[in-house]
């Protein structure tokens, strides 16, 4: 009787805290939300997971969690801690993106640049609230739309919010067809939605070959602390494109980028402790969060509007929401949205421009963080 | 409610945060301006050296990549491995 009484104060039941329930219920209905509603399962079945993983109850010592040294989710952690997973998942990003839309309407990438906006904002928000400037970089990198780049910039600038920065920033890129459309609505007339852009040029091999060697040497000399993110992007796309490197650009794009992001999704979900997630400060950065995505998307359409009372091909300016990065999804929100005032209207390419952008943009965006905010 | 607001400015000025926020804005749309710049001039970059350096009429992918390596490569060692064991 003792020995039951014993391995039942020992176990899990014994040591709940309501705190422990809801964040296995937020881990399940991740899961759910990937599952049924096919919201990035790629990322939230991982991250839901390991949210339940980290949330269950454990007794003083038994040292398995994420923060426990010498257990396995400790070296897994690692990778996440120490900003090495953002820039391998950057490899693979850029072994499998097709700048062509890019390099054929080049003015769609200050598009990129406009939606940036909501990264530097939110900073100001965070600050008036409270939180220390490295803090603040860090909440606001969650405008960037871009998990892995949330996730470098929280590590070196806030390591202790970095858990919660991580899920807010991939749960609001999975609902990213959600947030956005209202927002892409009220800033834009029927009849701008119902433009047509102009076909683009078609791009050539030694244009594709040569854009990321010029590209990564003007990111990197502009904005220097940013070259570890775009540094690996543009490797991987010169990879891709140089037709010389299949094989290793093959690997970047499947089995790396896939076994990065099983490490890095279910060991940030891991690192979901209850006492520190459920509090006013995670509040608050999910409230800041949301509203950088969504000065982000304005940010990015009303730019459109603007370069309109310019140029003479009209840009439509649904595909300005699309600067934010969460490639793809932002790009298929604006095609979904220009398809259903006009079933005729193919926006998909054009908004793939604007998109890979505000993923340099975002790079670019978070190694000016760093270096100014870094020890502040 | 003027005082929270006071506050949240001074913040904000205390940690130089519209220097930092103007600062960062304008090297992101800078680096992306360049970037679109060099982007437009490539296919004048592209003409001109056109006639020094003719693309390639055949796309390596397609008869040099490694995948055909390999297949060659097994594509001997099957033949091989056939011959030794009709020895």
């Amino acid at each position: 009787m003792t020995i039951l009484y014993d391995f039942l104060s020992a176990s899990g039941l014994a040591s709940a805290t309501w705190g422990h329930g809801v964040m296995i219920l937020i881990g399940m209905v991740m899961i759910v939300l990937a599952i049924v509603r096919r919201y990035e399962p790629l990322l939230l079945v991982p991250i839901g997971f390991g949210i339940m993983l980290g949330n269950i109850p454990m007794m003083e010592g038994d040292g398995h969690g994420v923060y426990d040294e010498g257990s396995v989710l400790y070296y897994i952690y690692f990778g996440v801690r120490e900003g090495i997973f953002p820039p391998l998942i950057f490899l693979g990003i850029g072994a499998m993106t097709d700048f062509s839309a890019m390099l054929s309407n080049p003015r769609l990438v200050l598009l990129g640049a406009a939606a940036q906006i909501g990264i530097f904002l939110t900073l100001l928000g965070a600050m008036a609230i409270g939180f220390t400037p490295a803090e603040s970089g860090a909440i606001a990198i969650i405008g960037g739309a871009d998990g892995p780049t949330a996730i470098f910039l929280s590590s070196k600038l806030a390591p202790h919010l970095l858990s919660m920065i991580a899920i807010a920033s991939y749960s609001y890129m999975a609902l990213v067809p959600i947030i956005q459309p209202p927002i892409m609505r009220l800033f834009t007339t029927r009849e701008e939605r119902l433009i047509r852009m102009v076909s683009p040029r078609t791009v050539s091999q030694r244009e594709k070959i040569i854009f990321p060697i010029v590209a990564f040497i003007i990111a990197a000399m502009i904005a220097p602390d940013s070259v570890v993110l775009v540094g690996m992007l543009f490797f991987g796309n010169l990879l891709k494109e140089c037709g010389v490197t299949e094989r290793l650009a093959n690997t970047a794009r499947t089995s790396m980028i896939d076994i990065v992001t099983i490490l890095l999704g279910f060991s940030v979900g891991a690192s979901t402790q209850a006492e520190a997630f459920l509090s006013l400060e995670s509040l608050f950065i999910f409230a800041l969060g949301v509203v950088s995505f969504c000065i982000a998307t304005s940010g990015g359409v009303l730019f459109a509007k603007f370069m309109n009372l310019f140029v003479k091909d009209k840009i439509n300016p649904l595909i300005g929401a699309a600067g934010v990065s969460a490639v793809p999804m932002a790009a298929r929100v604006a095609q979904v949205e220009a398809h259903r005032e006009d079933p005729q209207n193919f926006l998909l390419f054009h908004a793939m421009g604007p998109n890979v952008a505000g993923v340099l943009g975002s790079a670019i965006a978070a190694g000016i963080l760093w270096s100014v905010l870094v020890g502040v | 409610m003027s005082t929270p607001l006071y506050i949240g400015w001074q913040r904000i000025v205390d940690g130089q945060g519209l220097e930092i926020a103007f600062t960062g804005m304008f090297i992101v749309f800078l680096a992306l301006a360049a970037i679109s710049f060099c982007i437009a001039m490539l296919p004048k970059v592209m003409a001109s050296i056109g006639g020094i350096l003719p693309e390639s009429p055949h796309n390596p992918t397609e008869s040099e990549s490694p995948h055909d390596d390999e297949a060659v490569a097994a594509a001997v060692g099957f033949a091989l491995d056939e011959k030794n064991n009709n020895r």
